[in-house]
């Protein structure tokens, strides 16, 4: 464990040096990812003009909720969406070989070894807009469901990076760089609207084999919950089966990789 | 041109090698964003027990949708970011001997990807209305269609000047990959694509029609819903022309100037 925490200490060193090294891409994705956060916060700000309530929560609860995905972009951005996007690339070519052959988990390497030191920025700015929005809610919130809150928005960036993974591992069979990871962002809009405006199989789903309802959405509706255990224990149990899933998928994809090009 | 019509069908089996690809990132893309509009909506709607908002009655809401998730993928057409990958990689050197414009070989590139969403337009719309039937509100007249994609051909060039113009940032920045991507997203949101215009404060939407964004979102959808006239047609592609040539200058001098720091690293 300690050999990994040192490792993870010097891919960090390493992102923040590269990150240095591309200065205008350094403040042109913190621009983005503003812009980003603001389209979201004024698309529901212009929704409110025309409604009081969405899906049963007022402007101030779902701002929470906008707040919420906003941090789980950020921090999906800052730790693992590069990582994921090159992912392709190296099993496609054969540079997997190379993480392989070193004596740490290639899984733990390869989806971690580049963190965005640019969008640790938006982060910040992200936990700020998180933090700026709860101030705004009028009502008290226990430190119970605060606690539970900003575990399982951790819990949901897992959940997010373990979906994500499920979709990018296909291409040890399809050998095609971004179909699946095309369609993923397709369904990830499901993310950012709240669960309760969904029903039928749609919401089935949501809440199951394409878990984005319990990402940020089902996180919100704990801080606002007087009985937040049940929907606690329930994410926490899907994290770990997904978890369990992309391992599998891993395992399984190792075995088809034929290392293309070394 | 025949060298014009080479790089087209040549983009064509570029795409078509990557078939699987292109179609599964369209449906995703595509039912991803109809789902979900038609959720949100449909709680909108149900919540207020209102029959119609800034205009629109659910259907219509819907059908808004429909047409922009199908039309947008005209307007945008292929954002592949070739140009900065060229000037990075230092394939634009081949391009500077060759006797052509290079702009012209992205826009027969562009082309031939705008071409194969028109095919998706009109195999979307045809497999929605077979599945859902044709709303009774929607007027299915030939000619909105002919108002509606020929704007949104259109528009696909305005888009298209102005993304290439953001892709030849390249030859001063490491990455242009982020400022595309917030080019997207203010066009989106400013063209209505996210919600439509009529929505916003009278006030912003005055101030937005000051821009060129409508003209390459919320009005060729419109068209497509019936709600503008020839003249109307008329219009809103003299605006985007207009619009057109300003950046085209712009285009114009960024490639002149980047030309002058290119030093074909990477050959």
């Amino acid at each position: 464990m300690i050999r990994y925490i040192r490792l993870y200490a010097n891919f960090l060193r390493f992102s923040f040096s590269k990150a240095f090294e591309f200065r205008i891409d350094f403040y042109f994705r913190i621009l983005m990812d503003i812009i980003y956060y603001a389209v979201n916060i004024l698309f529901f700000k212009v929704i409110f003009l025309h409604s009081n309530i969405l899906a049963g929560w007022t402007e101030a609860q779902v701002m929470v909720f906008v707040g919420a995905f906003i941090v789980i972009d950020a921090l999906n951005m800052t730790v693992f969406a590069n990582n994921f996007w090159a992912m392709p690339s190296l099993i496609n070519k054969g540079n997997l070989d190379y993480y392989l052959l070193r004596p740490v988990s290639t899984l733990f390497f390869i989806s971690f070894q580049d963190f965005a030191a640019n969008s640790f920025v938006n982060l910040l700015i992200a936990g700020g807009i998180l933090v700026w929005t709860m101030i705004q809610y009028p009502d008290p919130i226990s430190i119970l469901n605060l606690v539970l809150f900003l575990f399982l928005i951790l819990n949901g960036t897992l959940l997010y990076a373990f979906v994500r993974l499920l979709f990018v591992l296909p291409v040890f069979w399809t050998h095609s760089s971004r179909g699946l990871d095309m369609m993923f962002w397709g369904f990830a809009r499901f993310m950012e609207r709240p669960h309760q405006i969904f029903y039928g199989a749609v919401r089935i789903i949501l809440l199951t084999v394409l878990p984005f309802a319990l990402m940020a959405s089902l996180p919100t509706e704990v801080l606002f919950s007087s009985s937040p255990w049940p929907t606690v224990g329930y994410c926490v149990l899907l994290s770990c089966v997904f978890f369990i899933s992309v391992l599998g998928l891993w395992r399984l994809g190792l075995r088809s990789y034929s290392s293309a090009s070394s | 041109m025949s060298w014009f019509r080479a790089i087209y069908s040549m983009e064509f089996r570029r795409i078509f090698s990557y078939r699987v690809d292109f179609w599964i990132s369209f449906l995703g893309s595509v039912a991803g964003e109809i789902a979900v509009a038609y959720f949100l909506w449909d709680a909108i709607y149900k919540k207020n027990q209102a029959t119609e908002i800034a205009g629109y009655s659910f259907t219509m809401m819907i059908l808004y949708y429909v047409f922009a998730a199908f039309g947008g993928r005209i307007i945008r057409g292929n954002e592949r970011m070739i140009v900065a990958t060229d000037i990075y990689d230092g394939g634009l050197t081949k391009y500077l001997m060759y006797p052509i414009s290079y702009v012209l070989v992205n826009f027969a590139q562009a082309l031939a990807y705008n071409t194969l969403t028109l095919v998706q337009f009109a195999l979307g719309i045809a497999a929605m209305f077979l599945l859902f039937g044709k709303p009774a509100e929607l007027d299915l007249e030939v000619s909105n269609f002919i108002m509606g994609i020929s704007t949104c051909l259109v528009a696909s060039c305005f888009y298209f000047v102005l993304y290439v113009t953001i892709d030849y940032i390249a030859f001063w920045a490491d990455t242009v990959w982020s400022l595309s991507v917030m080019y997207r997203f203010v066009a989106q949101f400013l063209s209505g694509i996210y919600v439509p215009i009529e929505m916003f404060p009278a006030s912003f939407v005055k101030l937005v029609y000051f821009t060129p964004f409508p003209y390459i979102g919320a009005e060729p959808i419109k068209m497509f819903l019936g709600r503008s006239s020839w003249q109307q047609w008329v219009h809103v592609n003299i605006m985007i022309v207009l619009w057109i040539v300003p950046a085209m200058f712009a285009l114009h001098i960024v490639w002149k100037r980047g030309l002058k720091t290119y030093t074909g690293v990477g050959i």
